[in-house]
């Protein structure tokens, strides 16, 4: 049976809505005041604020990273609004403080507090637009001595602990992105695990780009102790707009001796429509160091949204021993643009790392896997294994993969694989004649061919990652 | 000719080229190469040589090349014909360019095949024109241009629609560093293959002395013709080697190349394939066994424009002492390009604390039914498997060469032609110092 693809190619974005809400922000437009202002507004030390006008300065002279292989017009930073908060943005200390409609919107998006303060078990630090409006299960995280807050809430509780690794992995002359964010960073996560301590719950938190024309600005840092265990969740989705919006978060990790962080993403920003038209600019910076020996680090991420996506979460096995690992989904359709992959520098002696890296492209988007693999000269006895697949669904689109491979240390083992198909016909065949239609089909091999890193995703994710790929594929028949 | 030198890309080492550059542009040629040393020249003046910031260039170091000043000399250089290594094959007809220059008295020509100077070739060729122009973009390939804008020395050898020469063809390229102080040496040559014609080449270059010699290759093939390719790159070990090679390949034409790689102070292979139409076989395939502080680098790309290609590209490395090497390849597969199968891989075998190896191995995909695949790995010689040859009596450096043999062969039985694999056999053997 000829399989005519385009015609399902139309499932619509789910979450696209747009709350109505007054925000309390800034002036359009980037300057040394609106840093000035932020800082203001969040009631920051000397010590922040000066650094942000650092970050500053050297961004202005910033050149933008040309390598990955996007295209997009010229950013307008002078066209974005900077600052957006809700006007209930008096830190509630109960659910039952926060605008119903701000919790409608939770509910839109199928991540009910309540419910899942109840039934999940999971501590929901929710980010609508700028500022955490609700942070459930703080006291649990408490009792067990886990500091799980919004990190202008640390700024103030805990300066000498965001002081000391605040822009210790990530440095603001890294990158104009990530540069930009320690400039005007508005809010985001602060996650801190005392020695020894393992994180008795799953960490979440959910952001949501909601105010128009409003870059979102997270800053996540997450510090484990030595022999301290969390696993950290983060989820996207943003409703529906025509005008692009940038989205240039920092991610920051710091695992010691002993530690281990899982940090698990899906990620399903606006991708924008059929044409290309709109969708979220997804530029961040993530990176790990896995400081003490025995340290590891993982990270997993399902991305199908964005229009363009720009990511590389990133390892330094600094610690002798530490354990580095990446797991990913990147799928995209229609017009979406994705170039992400990650990058392992092995350092320290016996540092393992694992990448596995699943692309599927459709419609006519392009989907690339950029990586890189450092052993450092004194990396004894270092592993890494990679393996890059992509599947091409469809004749228009493009499938890349552009490794970097540099060893410096013969006692270390590297293997890298790839390869590029497209969905075997006689699999779909095999589907088909057993009575499963077209689209469930290619969602069942699709899965399939994701299997091992959605299989890496805490529970609660692993089963609404595979809800998405199915979504975000229907229609991709080819 | 006048072209302005925009000086601000050019430092001390390179300003002297492209002043030997100008001189030679006066020289008499045909008008479309006297602006081909032109566009060169001036696009070369305006990139300068490749930085570590450049894509493709961040682990292929220029220091061996700018610290030494290399000029070029139009005249006929003198050397010591005793110093010729001899003929590969005894079977072998052999042509012998020394300096890049085509020495008609030094060589033999098979029936069948045109040898001839590039310059003379410039005027007698009917049709040559097209065929030794640089073929893409120079602003991204300095060597490239350096090469355009020497445009004087090198050969062309033609075979004619329908022959199938059997006789072997040895290419001789014998570089004489010590007779002419620190030569900058340019040839270009064009191997062009009549339809539905046959050859086999061994390419080789060997010299003595330091000298820095750039090569452009152009490889036509017409539709049906095949060549066999064998490079054997043993220059001397001050000697730094770029070589450009763009393939053309016409519609099931067949290309199988392999280039052996020892020499050399440092080094840079590159290749361009173009699979311009359906139905082509192409193979670039090869070994590189380094030591001391050798920096040797294989760049690959190859592109496929239309359906029903194949490509291999299956590189094997032995990095010794404190030396580098280096591997880039690119598949790009083109839309229409379905029913492509592309397969590259690499591995290193790393012998000694301080060596090092890159790789960079690329897919570019935009068709859907293809089947490509890459990979790489890096590690050092199986331990156990040392163990277990010596505990059968075999001395270790036996089973170390033993080791490195077998996995060197991965990569020859990519030769089809037995001569061509015994001559590398016994490059090897010796490089392993038996």
């Amino acid at each position: 049976m000829p399989i005519a693809p385009e015609t399902l190619l139309d499932k619509k974005y789910e979450a696209g809505f747009i709350t109505d809400i007054e925000s309390d922000r800034a002036p359009k437009g980037l300057s040394e005041e609106i840093v000035r202002l932020i800082s203001a507004k969040k009631n920051e030390p000397e010590w922040l604020l000066d650094q942000r006008l650092k970050a500053y300065k050297h961004w202005l002279d910033m050149p933008e990273p040309k390598w990955a292989k996007v295209s997009f017009p010229p950013i307008d930073y002078q066209d974005a609004y900077y600052y957006a908060a809700p006007k209930t943005a008096v830190a509630p200390k109960s659910l039952d403080e926060v605008d119903p409609k701000l919790l409608e919107t939770y509910k839109k998006l199928g991540i009910p507090l309540r419910e899942q303060e109840m039934l999940a078990g999971i501590a929901v630090d929710a980010v609508f637009d700028s500022v955490s409006v609700a942070t459930t299960f703080r006291q649990k995280l408490a009792d067990a001595g886990v500091v799980f807050c919004s990190i202008s809430e640390a700024v103030q509780k805990y300066p000498e602990l965001v002081k000391k690794y605040l822009g210790s992995v990530v440095p603001y002359t890294d990158n104009k992105h990530a540069c930009l964010n320690a400039a005007v960073f508005t809010d985001g996560t602060f996650v801190y695990v005392p020695e020894g301590v393992r994180c008795p719950m799953e960490l979440s938190t959910y952001f949501r780009i909601n105010e128009a024309k409003t870059g979102q600005f997270e800053r996540t840092l997450i510090v484990a102790e030595k022999g301290a265990y969390v696993s950290y969740l983060e989820g996207c989705t943003a409703p529906m707009r025509d005008e692009n919006q940038l989205h240039a978060a920092v991610v920051e990790l710091i695992a010691m001796e002993d530690a281990e962080i899982k940090y698990s993403t899906v990620q399903n920003w606006y991708p924008g429509d059929e044409n290309g038209k709109g969708g979220i600019y997804n530029f961040v910076t993530k990176r790990g160091i896995c400081k003490g020996a025995r340290a590891k680090i993982s990270w997993t991420q399902v991305e199908t949204g964005s229009a363009i996506t720009w990511k590389y979460p990133s390892c330094i096995l600094q610690g002798d021993d530490s354990v580095g690992e990446f797991y990913s989904v990147a799928l995209t359709n229609h017009c979406q643009q994705a170039d992400t992959g990650t990058k392992m520098i092995h350092i320290g002696k016996n540092t393992k790392s694992r990448i596995i890296s699943k692309g599927i492209s459709a419609g006519r988007s392009n989907n690339t896997y950029r990586g890189l693999v450092r052993i450092s000269a004194r990396a004894e006895n270092a592993r890494n294994f990679t393996q890059c697949d992509s599947l091409l669904i469809g004749s228009e689109c493009g499938a890349h993969t552009v490794p970097y491979i540099e060893n410096k240390n013969r006692g270390a083992t590297l293997e890298h694989e790839a390869s590029t198909s497209k969905i075997g016909e006689d699999q779909l065949f095999y589907c088909r004649q057993r009575g499963i239609g077209e689209e469930e089909a290619v969602a069942l091999i699709v899965n399939g061919f994701c299997r091992e890193v959605l299989q890496q995703m805490p529970m609660e994710f692993a089963v609404e990652a595979q809800k998405l790929v199915a979504i975000s594929l229907e229609g991709a028949v080819g | 000719m006048k072209f302005s030198l925009q000086q601000q890309a050019a430092d001390e080492a390179t300003l002297p080229w492209l002043e030997d550059a100008q001189k030679l542009g006066e020289q008499p040629a045909a008008d479309w190469v006297k602006a081909m040393r032109h566009t060169g020249a001036e696009a070369f003046s305006r990139t300068g040589l490749p930085t570590p910031s450049w894509e493709g260039w961040q682990h292929t170091h220029l220091r061996p090349l700018t610290q030494t000043r290399f000029h070029y000399k139009v005249e006929p250089v003198k050397f010591d014909i005793n110093a010729l290594p001899s003929s590969l094959l005894k079977d072998a007809a052999r042509i012998v360019l020394v300096n890049g220059q085509y020495k008609p008295e030094l060589s033999a020509t098979p029936e069948g095949v045109i040898v001839m100077s590039l310059m003379d070739a410039s005027v007698q060729v009917e049709g040559i024109e097209e065929h030794l122009v640089t073929v893409g973009d120079l602003a991204t390939a300095p060597f490239k241009a350096l090469n355009a804008a020497y445009m004087h020395d090198g050969a062309v050898i033609i075979v004619k629609d329908g022959a199938d020469i059997t006789q072997p063809l040895e290419v001789l390229f014998y570089n004489a560093g010590d007779a002419d102080k620190a030569p900058s040496l340019q040839p270009r040559c064009l191997y062009w293959l009549g339809k539905n014609s046959g050859l086999t080449v061994f390419e080789r270059h060997a010299g003595v002395g330091a000298y820095f010699t750039n090569i452009y290759t152009g490889i036509f093939l017409e539709s049906a013709s095949r060549l066999k390719f064998y490079k054997i790159e043993e220059e001397s070990a001050a000697a730094c080697h770029f070589s450009y090679t763009v393939l053309q390949q016409q519609k099931h034409s067949s290309f199988e190349g392999f280039s052996y790689a020892a020499g050399g102070r440092l080094v840079r292979q590159e290749y361009q394939n173009l699979l311009i139409d359906s139905g082509i076989s192409c193979n670039v395939s090869g070994v590189y066994l380094l030591k001391d502080q050798q920096c040797h680098d294989f760049t690959v790309l190859t592109d496929h424009f239309e359906p029903d290609g194949t490509s291999v590209q299956h590189f094997k490395g032995v990095i010794d002492d404190q030396a580098r090497s280096v591997f880039q390849g690119k598949i790009h597969v083109r839309r229409v390009a379905q029913k492509t199968n592309g397969n590259q891989l690499n591995h290193a075998l790393l012998l000694s604390e301080k060596a090092e190896a890159s790789f960079k191995p690329e897919l570019e995909i935009y068709a859907d039914d293809v089947k490509c695949s890459h990979g790489a790995a890096s590690g050092q010689l199986d331990q156990d498997a040392l163990f277990y040859l010596q505990s059968r009596g075999i001395p270790a450096t036996e089973a170390k060469s033993l080791l490195i043999e077998s996995f060197l062969n991965g990569a020859l039985a990519e030769v089809s032609f037995a001569p061509a694999r015994e001559v590398y056999e016994e490059r090897i053997r010796e490089w392993l110092g038996h």
